[in-house]
């Protein structure tokens, strides 16, 4: 397998300014200190960590939105940092962003999936079957003439999704997607994640929910600019010191199915969402 | 409030005038426009009268909705109307004081007032029939010319239907606001002039955070949609005139012939 | 102190074409020292219900009495039922406009015609009651704080106001795990220390039921259901046929009920639910 993202020795620096008491102060923080993962093409990554953990920092210097202090990142085998790059980068790894009102460009459904196109110079006609695809992926069809801001955040949400699949993107950066949303946004978004994540394309998604990194092939948790834990999420959730320490708190069925297992029911390792308990559980009927 | 005006607001339906390329409708109006300041005669206005019903009628947007868009613009067309009638110099037919209805005064208004009103009627059904975001590429293919003489065309298109994108979410934004400084006691109905000024600062200020954050969300959003200007972009509805474009052209190219024939050969 | 509410009717447009019934007979009571949760999906009527009870909407019929006082009455003045109910948006952080912390929270009280040194004492003791120190931030501007500073800034805003009931409209919403722990122990703590009512809104089951006495559910524009938090999470099927999608414990049930496995069990709680698996585990194995 190739690796679509590899992050080397990745730092990222900010300058903070605050004015406390008449003083002027300026600090250099480090909102990523020194980071280094790969990741391997159509894998679906969950990053977790609380707010000012550097994960969001870390979406956005994928697709060259930010660029490294220090170190490199490539995509598909190319530098973020290079100005002839940076548009083929951001067409490989597509993103969607955590505020559904402030991402989307048209006041028509349509175009609005098209601008993504647009801006790479595609074909007429191609533009159009892209459009039709990518709403049809999101189930919004019945919408592709509608106005945004007459939709649901969820819905919302989902006409970024389809935008960024009009670019036929490798990889899509999902920054807190549902974060905003409501449950049956949240739900309507996630399920369109998996569904992308089975049709191969590669998924890295940034979120505080560990309900949703449960879903993941791998979970990646940051906290201070660095990486805590990388693995399996089965493997990671196990880690329970840690993530208290972190203040994260493990999935609902991670929980279940150890309190499980303390009491000699041989609930298998691999358990960590709801669907997998429930699957272990019927064996039973 | 401001959701209610309807006057110029878009009516959706599938005519052949919603299909027109938009630009040939920014120029049937244009055209439309001079002949209406043609014409010197009533003749002259019924002439100009067909088109406009033709297309009015092609374009099956309901009589009721273009009412109901004129209504606020109403009392402006009541009022020129009587300005006119009354206080026109001529031959008096009646007098009531200062006012004094003349011939040439009602002659004056009505000519005045059916120019106006069907100024108003042929331009709405440009934006009636026209979504803002096809008038804005329209206007932008237009000046696309003048774009070799520094004009950013590309760019203030791009603003335009931004801000159309983006009018209804701060309309929302505002009233989500007012509430909640409502909420904290705030007072927006009562005091003088000064007092109710100051009272909007607790509006405008977290109006324009949010707005600021808006645009930058937005200008990210962009760039990582591959955004970089007009160069090198391709369209989704790229503009092409067709047969039906020509055939709207040439009709109302024929009745502004006929319109300059009336005034100026007879 | 309590909150009564009588037969509410509300119709958004009412004559016009576009007329919508957003509420319909809606009633329940809150006794002090209660807090009630409000669940309900997206459109349910929930934030129209709550922008009544703080008269920023008027029914179209029926009244809501707070600490004996009418509400909804001909005539009362505005700044009289904001003294009693004080409201905090979703998202309340829009609200923040002065140069100061200590300004902005100063806002409210100022509105509602407090003098000088008893405002300067709110500020100060609602700034501390939401977990911020008078000291570091009062002369801070509010724009340089952090995205939870600044949703705490904004409901010491409204705590300021001294209400007799305090409404919170999903506070919690987008922060992340640690800050949504902290916000909901500085909730009990105002109403421990100083709020004797509190309505408060939320999808997230889980903070529904681990901090309301009463659960009020709606849904289109009615009331499901209304009564104590255990009862009402007990009754699984309504709260299911309604969409809400419930506590994690009642969705593990739920999910298994769509497999053909009928756990009967009233838990809520993890420790029970846990229990009732592990019944069902163990019996079943019994059984083959």
């Amino acid at each position: 397998m190739t690796n679509i993202v590899e992050i080397e020795n990745l730092v990222f620096e900010y300058i903070r300014e605050e004015n406390h008491e008449g003083e002027h102060h300026r600090e250099v923080e480090k909102a990523i200190d020194d980071v280094s993962f790969v990741v391997e093409k159509g894998t679906f990554l969950a990053i977790i960590g609380k707010n000012g953990s550097g994960k969001s920092t870390l979406a956005k210097n994928l697709n060259g939105l930010l660029l490294p202090t220090d170190g490199r990142i490539l995509i598909a085998g190319m530098d973020t940092r290079d100005d002839e790059l940076v548009w083929k980068v951001r067409q490989t790894a597509g993103m969607v962003f955590q505020n559904p009102d402030n991402q989307l460009v048209s006041s028509i459904v349509e175009d609005d999936i098209a601008f993504g196109p647009e801006n790479l110079g595609v074909p007429r006609e191609e533009i159009r079957r892209r459009v039709d695809e990518s709403i049809e992926a999101v189930g919004m069809t019945e919408y592709l003439l509608g106005a945004p801001h007459q939709l649901s955040g969820g819905q919302k949400q989902r006409i970024a999704i389809a935008g960024v699949l009009a670019m036929k993107p490798d990889c899509i950066i999902f920054d807190e997607p549902t974060a905003m949303l409501d449950p049956q946004g949240r739900a309507d978004v996630m399920e369109i994640i998996k569904e992308l994540s089975k049709e191969g394309i590669t998924i890295i998604l940034i979120t505080h929910f560990m309900e949703e990194a449960a879903e993941a092939d791998r979970v990646i948790i940051m906290d201070d600019g660095k990486i805590l834990l990388d693995g399996r999420p089965s493997i990671v959730f196990k880690e329970e010191e840690v993530l208290k320490d972190a203040n994260m708190e493990i999935p609902m069925a991670v929980d279940m199915a150890k309190r499980l297992r303390k009491r000699g029911i041989p609930v298998p390792d691999f358990v960590t969402t709801e669907e997998e308990l429930v699957d272990f559980i019927c064996q039973y009927k | 409030m401001i959701r209610d005006i309807t006057l110029g607001q878009y009516y959706p339906s599938k005519s052949v005038i919603h299909e027109l390329d938009p630009r040939m409708k920014i120029i049937l109006t244009l055209i439309f426009i001079i002949q209406l300041f043609i014409v010197k005669s009533f003749l002259g206005f019924a002439i100009s009268a067909v088109p406009l019903v033709m297309f009015l009628v092609l374009s099956k947007v309901p009589i009721r909705y273009i009412l109901r868009g004129m209504k606020p613009i109403f009392f402006i067309l009541i009022f020129t109307f009587l300005l006119n009638m009354f206080m026109y110099p001529g031959d008096i037919i009646f007098k009531l004081g200062f006012l004094k209805l003349t011939k040439q005064g009602i002659y004056m208004a009505l000519f005045m007032g059916i120019r106006l009103t069907m100024l108003i009627i042929g331009s709405s059904l440009l934006t009636f029939t026209t979504t803002p975001i096809k008038l804005t590429d329209g206007i932008e293919k237009l000046l696309h010319p003048t774009k070799r003489i520094g004009v950013p065309t590309h760019e203030v298109a791009m603003m335009m239907s931004i801000a159309l994108r983006f009018i209804p979410t701060l309309i929302e934004e505002t009233d989500k606001i007012m509430k909640a400084q409502q909420a904290r006691g705030a007072d927006f109905e009562s005091g003088n002039i000064l007092q109710r000024g100051k009272a909007l600062i607790p509006i405008l200020v977290p109006l324009f955070v949010s707005a600021f954050q808006i645009a930058q969300d937005l200008a990210m959003a962009m760039e990582a949609r591959c955004y970089r200007g007009g160069e090198g972009r391709t369209r989704l509805h790229e503009m092409r005139y067709e047969g039906k474009d020509y055939i709207a052209f040439f009709t109302e190219l024929a009745f502004l012939g006929a319109v300059i024939a009336l005034r100026y050969l007879r | 102190m309590s909150i009564q509410v009588e037969n509410i009717f509300h119709t958004y447009n009412k004559g016009n074409p576009d007329e919508k019934v957003a509420l319909r007979d809606v009633s329940f009571t809150v006794e002090d020292g209660e807090i009630l949760g409000v669940i309900g999906h997206t459109g349910s009527g929930k934030s129209t219900m709550l922008q009544h009870l703080n008269g920023l909407l008027k029914p179209g019929s029926g009244r809501i009495v707070v600490s004996g006082t009418d509400i909804t009455a001909q005539g009362i003045k505005l700044t009289e039922i904001r003294k009693k109910v004080g409201l905090v948006f979703q998202y309340p952080e829009y609200q923040l406009f002065e140069e100061t912390v200590a300004k902005d929270v100063a806002f409210g009280p100022k509105n509602l015609g407090m003098k000088d040194d008893e405002i300067e004492k709110t500020v100060r003791e609602s700034l501390e009651m939401v977990g911020l120190s008078y000291e570091e931030l009062a002369e801070r501007s509010p724009f340089e704080l952090s995205g939870g500073q600044k949703r705490r800034v904004a409901i010491a805003g409204v705590i300021a106001m001294k209400p007799d009931v305090l409404i919170l409209d999903e506070p919690t919403s987008g922060l992340d795990p640690f800050a949504h722990k902290e916000v909901l122990n500085m909730i009990r703590k105002i109403h421990k220390e100083s709020t004797g009512i509190i309505i408060f809104v939320s999808h997230n089951m889980r903070d529904i039921a681990a901090m309301s006495d009463k659960v009020l559910v709606m849904d289109g524009g009615s009331v499901l259901a209304f009564g104590e938090a255990d009862e009402i999470f007990k009754r699984r099927e309504m709260l299911r046929k309604a969409g809400l999608s419930t506590t994690p414990a009642a969705v593990l049930f739920d999910k298994l009920e769509d497999k053909g496995v009928k756990i009967s069990s009233d838990a809520v709680h993890i420790d029970e639910v846990e229990e009732a698996i592990y019944g069902y585990l163990t019996g079943g194995e019994k059984d083959d």
